[in-house]
């Protein structure tokens, strides 16, 4: 491949994805069919759908992190700048997690380690390397990095164990941790679900300002069409593991095309709008979409 | 955060938390002084204060004690004298030999043997178990095995071909008991490796991109430790007493009697001579209680998510 080519390629390219998860001894689902998806750099994606939809299983896919079993099958093209990492060895893929992709998980509480400072666990994404060998500087990068996602008193949470901070502190936390590498990418999968409302809006708002203040490209992955009408570029919404609509996030929110995305608006619409009677996508529409979906594999 | 908060500091003074409505940090200020280390939590609990001494003691008794009482093995002194003289403090044994010196020599043999076969044994176990629950698979099916086998491993049969091959030795005594007592830690490991490594943080780990082997060091050995730390100060205990089981049979090294043997020669002179089995009875006693209550102390302390916040 040549420099030019290289330079040419997105930051993420994943075309065709197929992953198939095993659901019992002898049966399987196909999480994820055909999934095209691009993100350049410094771009915000968002791929929204509901639970089921395939989109977690995507992030996952992306970050390398499916489980590594026979039964799991990856087929299809993941290429990080041109380079292509599915049936890639561990050691690859390690050096795009440590380097490239910063991920952002959904529970705050077990996505940290209970027996090991907070401090610690940000420093960990802070390669001695970077900072000349230097551990105070070090330190003091990981004060900096606690204080650009939004925390105060950084040194005495660094000195913390994650069960004496707070649910949105301890988000904070990993956003800190996922920005500490200096990541190309940021992979967010339901940043805050785990999060009571108010709390989200912050978390989601350091988030924002974080990923613009870097320059970062991010996927932010949420069932919240709200979350991601706010925050993102371009959006990929998904259904029963397929990309049904994509297109800027103003495009698809405003006019939508495919009738899912229409139904997942109007069910939003009808809890955010006073005087309108609960939306649900009813069983009719489900039955068209799964055929549909059944058709086209 | 930029909450606008009342000044606090004119109220509650200097030191006073910043309170924002939705993120108390106020609450993190009052759990825990990050000053405060682990090791000054641990010398702060009673249990600590208290056994501590009872450990200290012991092994400063087993340490230097040799050095200023008389042989244990010279006999010649009146047989099974009650203790309370002054030449005997402690009495003499059935074939008149000094007993306080048996005693101080045996708890060099038993406290080396329960302490050093505790430590391989958790080295061992945390290796073998932590490998095995981590990667699962085909490393787990051969570490089980290999464990299961030296599980099945008669002790006692081994260490009397050994010793009747090699010659009665502590440091025979001591790879003998590890070799058989390993798998019983590595298996709580294995256990609990498998559970952590199902765990967010670990995910979160390998997220970061670090090596298997490296999240096993930093993400899941400390956080298996609480319990492998009870079992292995229940390996200390349970060594000196299969070492007195050992003895009993004659592996012991004769010229140095443990406490385990001192108890078992004692059986024959319970109506004459109780004295033989109170003292390196309640020594192991002492030993093995104050072992595992700082076992539970130390858990305590360096297990952030135990007990402390309240």
């Amino acid at each position: 491949m040549s420099a030019s080519q290289v330079a040419a390629s997105p930051l993420l390219e994943v075309s065709g994805l197929n992953v198939v998860l095993p659901t019992g001894r002898r049966s399987e689902v196909e999480a994820v069919r055909h999934v095209d998806l691009v993100v350049r750099d410094g771009e915000r994606v968002g791929i929204v759908g509901e639970s089921g939809s395939g989109k977690s299983v995507t992030g996952r896919a992306i970050a390398g992190l499916l489980p590594t079993s026979p039964l799991v099958r990856v087929t299809g093209s993941i290429r990080f700048a041109g380079r292509e990492m599915v049936g890639a060895p561990a050691e690859d893929w390690n050096a795009i997690r440590r380097e490239r992709v910063g991920m952002i998980f959904q529970d705050p509480l077990t996505f940290l380690n209970p027996v090991m400072r907070v401090g610690r666990q940000v420093a960990e994404s802070i390669p001695l390397s970077r900072v000349g060998g230097d551990r105070r500087a070090q330190l003091t990068a990981v004060h900096e990095f606690l204080a650009q996602a939004g925390l105060e008193k950084v040194e005495q949470v660094a000195n913390s164990f994650p069960h004496e901070l707070s649910g949105g502190m301890r988000q904070r936390v990993l956003i800190a941790i996922a920005i500490a590498k200096t990541p190309a990418l940021i992979l967010a999968d339901e940043p805050t679900t785990a999060l009571d409302a108010t709390v989200q809006q912050r978390v989601l708002d350091t988030l924002d300002r974080t990923v613009a203040d870097l320059g970062t490209a991010m996927i932010l992955i949420s069932h919240d069409l709200a979350v991601v009408a706010g925050m993102t570029d371009r959006v990929y919404v998904m259904y029963a593991g397929r990309i049904v609509e994509e297109g800027t996030t103003e495009q698809v929110l405003q006019d939508p095309q495919h009738r899912y995305t229409q139904a997942l608006l109007q069910s939003v619409h009808s809890i955010t709008e006073p005087d309108t009677e609960l939306y649900s996508i009813p069983p009719s529409l489900r039955r068209e979409l799964n055929a549909e979906a059944d058709h086209a594999s | 955060m930029t909450t606008p908060t009342p000044k606090p500091d004119a109220v509650l003074g200097t030191d006073a938390p910043v309170v924002t409505p939705t993120e108390p940090i106020a609450a993190l200020e009052r759990k825990r002084d990050p000053e405060r280390s682990n090791w000054r939590i641990f010398f702060e609990k009673p249990t600590t204060r208290v056994f501590i001494p009872v450990l200290v003691f012991f092994v400063l008794l087993s340490a230097f004690g040799p050095l200023f009482v008389g042989d244990p093995i010279t006999a010649g002194f009146p047989k099974l004298l009650p203790p309370g003289s002054a030449e005997h403090v402690l009495g003499t044994d059935h074939l008149g030999r000094d007993f306080l010196a048996r005693v101080i020599n045996g708890g060099r043999v038993s406290l080396l043997v329960g302490f050093s076969v505790a430590l391989l044994c958790m080295t061992i176990g945390l290796v073998v178990g932590g490998l095995a629950g981590y990667f699962g698979g085909i490393i787990d099916t051969v570490m089980v095995k290999v464990a299961e086998f030296f599980q099945v491993l008669p002790g006692i049969i081994l260490a009397l071909v050994i010793a009747a091959l090699l010659g009665a030795n502590v440091v025979f005594i001591v790879i003998i008991l590890a070799i058989t007592m390993w798998p019983s830690v590595a298996r709580i490991v294995r256990a609990e490796s498998m559970r952590v490594s199902q765990l967010g943080y670990v995910e979160s780990a390998k997220a970061a991109g670090f090596r298997g082997l490296r999240i096993i060091a930093s993400d899941v050995i400390p956080n298996v430790m609480p319990p492998v730390l009870v079992a292995t100060t229940m390996t200390v205990g349970r060594a000196i007493l299969i070492e007195s089981g050992l003895s009993y049979l004659g592996i012991g090294d004769p010229s140095r009697p443990s406490w385990g043997a001192l108890l078992n020669s004692a059986q024959s002179y319970m109506r004459d001579g109780w004295w033989l089995a109170l003292f390196p009875g309640l020594c192991i006693v002492l030993v093995v209680l104050a072992v595992n209550m700082l076992g539970d102390a130390l858990n305590d302390s360096f297990n952030p998510t135990v007990g402390r916040v309240k």
